[in-house]
């Protein structure tokens, strides 16, 4: 049989279907599939039971299965385990491949006058691999002459993989939500720092629909009573926070992290001194939460509810004095606290 | 980038800006008020500021006492108040005071300075609480002053009242220093029946603690830094007053007259 001049075009799709497999796998890959690297010879994962089979000298079956094995991600190879068996023919200045996989057979054969046995067995486990695992572009076959019969039956696509814990973005989920929540908030004693409660409201908006969306929020607290030496006093807070947001799903539940940073308006005064002042400051800080809602009603513009933990965190609070004890103590370093509220989407 | 790649850096530049930002926030203190009634720290350069209000002022005898401005020595800043007696009374003498009515129970705090060792041969009154319907200036309560065989100068309390007159002696001895600022503070509640108390810490020391008495004689109070002997040598007895105030709680050694200025 004539040997036919293989293109340039095909060597180079197959090198990009490999690498293109083995990236969406997130695998680290220096080379082709047609140039094994010691990377994935090294990948602790266990072989599948031998699925390639045929008398042929060259490629040998153990060959063609070592490269397949190679080619496929460890966490995809128990695909090979699923009813697929690959027969291989040697007829000496050719070859054919033939791939049955649960029931549907595809073969293809390839010419070869010289008889590279190891390119026979790449050319083969990558037409194994393409069968087997068809890539998500590029699903036309890769053909070289002479042309192969048609597949007695067509292959079905590979059974669906689990969904990723990070969702991609959902084209139909809204683009922004505005979220109002109830909270209370809480600041231990720490230091200087005396024990403080109040509640209050916060409306926050996240602008974005993939894991990552930036936020912005106003919040408003009631009056925080406190004492320190002697003296009684309130605080009212109004924070504002401006950051990013990492969303994911468990379960059906929308996991959310917030992160930023943090600018407090807050008015101080004491109630209990026989000449009081107010005084209004700036305070600055970082905010964190965790937000809890039910994954199917965030991935609509419908109200959803939600709940929250979160910190405000403020590393040089603002110290307080009075006349004549000197210097009382400072505001708080850390507010932790609850919110519970709907969300609407935009 | 990957995405873990992306959330370190973003949280190391948020933690620049955040402490920069924390930085930022460590400004001055929020001075809350004041529990102070009234206060002089005779900075001013003048006495003034014992008749403000037209709630006080000074009190000069017919024998040349003095009450002056001193330009040193200082409890702070540059300026003190000076007394000194001339009249050789043991009633009056020259006096700086404030007064209040209906007054509710309040410290009374003052800065003494005495310039050298006194020989008190007869009571010697630094500070008295009385009240102006009666006729008779020898009347409520005295801090005096009395010097030991040793030379160390006692401070004790003494009512013009017939029923408490001298106050058991505080032990240990409530020692004042000579050439030394040191502090009297006095808690004065005014009660015209029997339950009235006076508590007089010298230096943060509680040295007496006078309950179940009367305390005045009517509704109103007038408190009375002054330098009044009879018979101390070497004569004219001085002395020194400044950072005086009356507060709602105790000003103690380290408390502060006015906020940060």
């Amino acid at each position: 049989m004539a040997q036919k001049p293989r293109p340039p075009a095909v060597l180079a799709r197959i090198r990009w279907l490999i690498s293109s497999r083995v990236r969406a796998a997130g695998v680290a890959f220096a080379a082709t599939g047609l140039c094994p690297t010691p990377s994935l010879a090294e990948i602790p994962a266990p072989a599948p039971p031998a699925f390639v089979f045929g008398a042929s000298d060259c490629p040998e079956p153990e060959a063609v299965e070592r490269a397949v094995v190679r080619l496929v991600p460890p966490e995809r190879r128990a695909l090979l385990e699923r009813g697929v068996r690959v027969d291989l023919e040697d007829a000496a200045e050719s070859y054919r491949v033939t791939v049955e996989k649960e029931g549907a057979v595809v073969s293809k054969e390839y010419a070869d006058p010289a008889r590279d046995c190891l390119g026979r067995a790449n050319f083969a486990a990558v037409f194994v691999v393409l069968t087997v695992m068809p890539p998500e572009l590029g699903q036309e076959p890769v053909t070289t002459a002479p042309a192969p019969p048609p597949p007695a039956a067509p292959i079905p696509p590979p059974n669906p993989e689990p969904p990723p814990a990070a969702s991609p973005p959902d084209p139909a989920a809204p683009l922004a939500r505005l979220e109002l929540a109830a909270l209370f908030a809480a600041a231990p004693a720490i230091l200087q720092a005396p024990a403080l409660h109040a509640f209050g409201a916060e409306l926050r908006g996240v602008l974005g629909r993939g894991a990552l969306s930036g936020t912005l929020s106003v919040a408003v607290t009631t009056r925080a009573h406190f004492e320190l030496s002697g003296v009684r006093g309130d605080v009212t807070l109004l924070p504002a926070s401006a950051g990013l947001r990492l969303r994911s799903e468990v379960a059906g539940i929308a996991f959310a992290t917030d992160v930023g940073l943090l600018v407090v308006s807050e008015r101080v005064r004491a109630v209990s001194l026989l000449v009081s002042q107010t005084h209004q400051s700036l305070d600055f800080g970082l905010r964190t939460g965790v937000v809890l809602a039910p994954a199917a009603h965030t991935a609509h513009t419908t109200l959803a509810p939600f709940v929250s933990l979160f910190a405000w965190v403020s590393p040089g609070p603002r110290a307080l004095s009075a006349v004549p004890r000197g210097t009382l103590g400072n505001l708080p370093y850390l507010w932790l606290g609850g919110a519970v509220g709907v969300s609407l989407g935009l | 980038m990957s995405g873990p790649r992306s959330a370190r850096l973003l949280l190391a530049r948020l933690s620049g800006v955040l402490l920069a930002l924390a930085s930022a926030g460590c400004g001055p203190k929020l001075d809350l008020g004041s529990d102070v009634l009234w206060a002089t720290d005779h900075e001013s350069g003048t006495p003034d500021d014992w008749s403000a209000d037209g709630r006080g002022g000074l009190e000069l005898d017919a024998a040349g006492s003095t009450i002056t401005i001193a330009d040193g020595p200082s409890h702070s800043g540059r300026y003190s108040l000076k007394f000194s007696d001339l009249s050789m009374s043991d009633t009056v003498g020259p006096a700086a005071y404030r007064e209040l009515i209906d007054p509710e129970d309040l410290y009374y705090s003052a800065w003494y300075y005495v310039p050298r060792a006194y020989q008190t041969n007869s009571e010697w009154t630094i500070q008295k609480f009385r009240w102006r319907s009666g006729a008779d200036p020898a009347q409520g309560h005295d801090l005096n002053l009395r010097t030991l065989p040793g030379g160390q100068v006692m401070l004790y309390v003494f009512s013009h009242d017939p029923a408490y007159l001298q106050a058991p002696l505080a032990n240990p001895p409530a020692f004042v220093p000579i050439g030394t600022w040191f502090q009297i503070e006095t808690f004065y509640r005014a009660r015209t029946d029997e339950t009235g108390r006076i508590e007089v810490w010298v230096d943060d020391r509680l040295v007496y603690d006078l309950k179940d008495r009367r305390t005045t004689g009517s509704n109103d109070l007038l408190w009375s830094p002054c330098d009044i002997g009879e018979d101390v040598e070497p004569a004219p007895p001085e002395l020194y007053v400044d950072d005086a105030a009356i507060s709602r709680v105790r000003v103690t050694r380290a408390g502060k007259l006015w906020p940060d200025r």
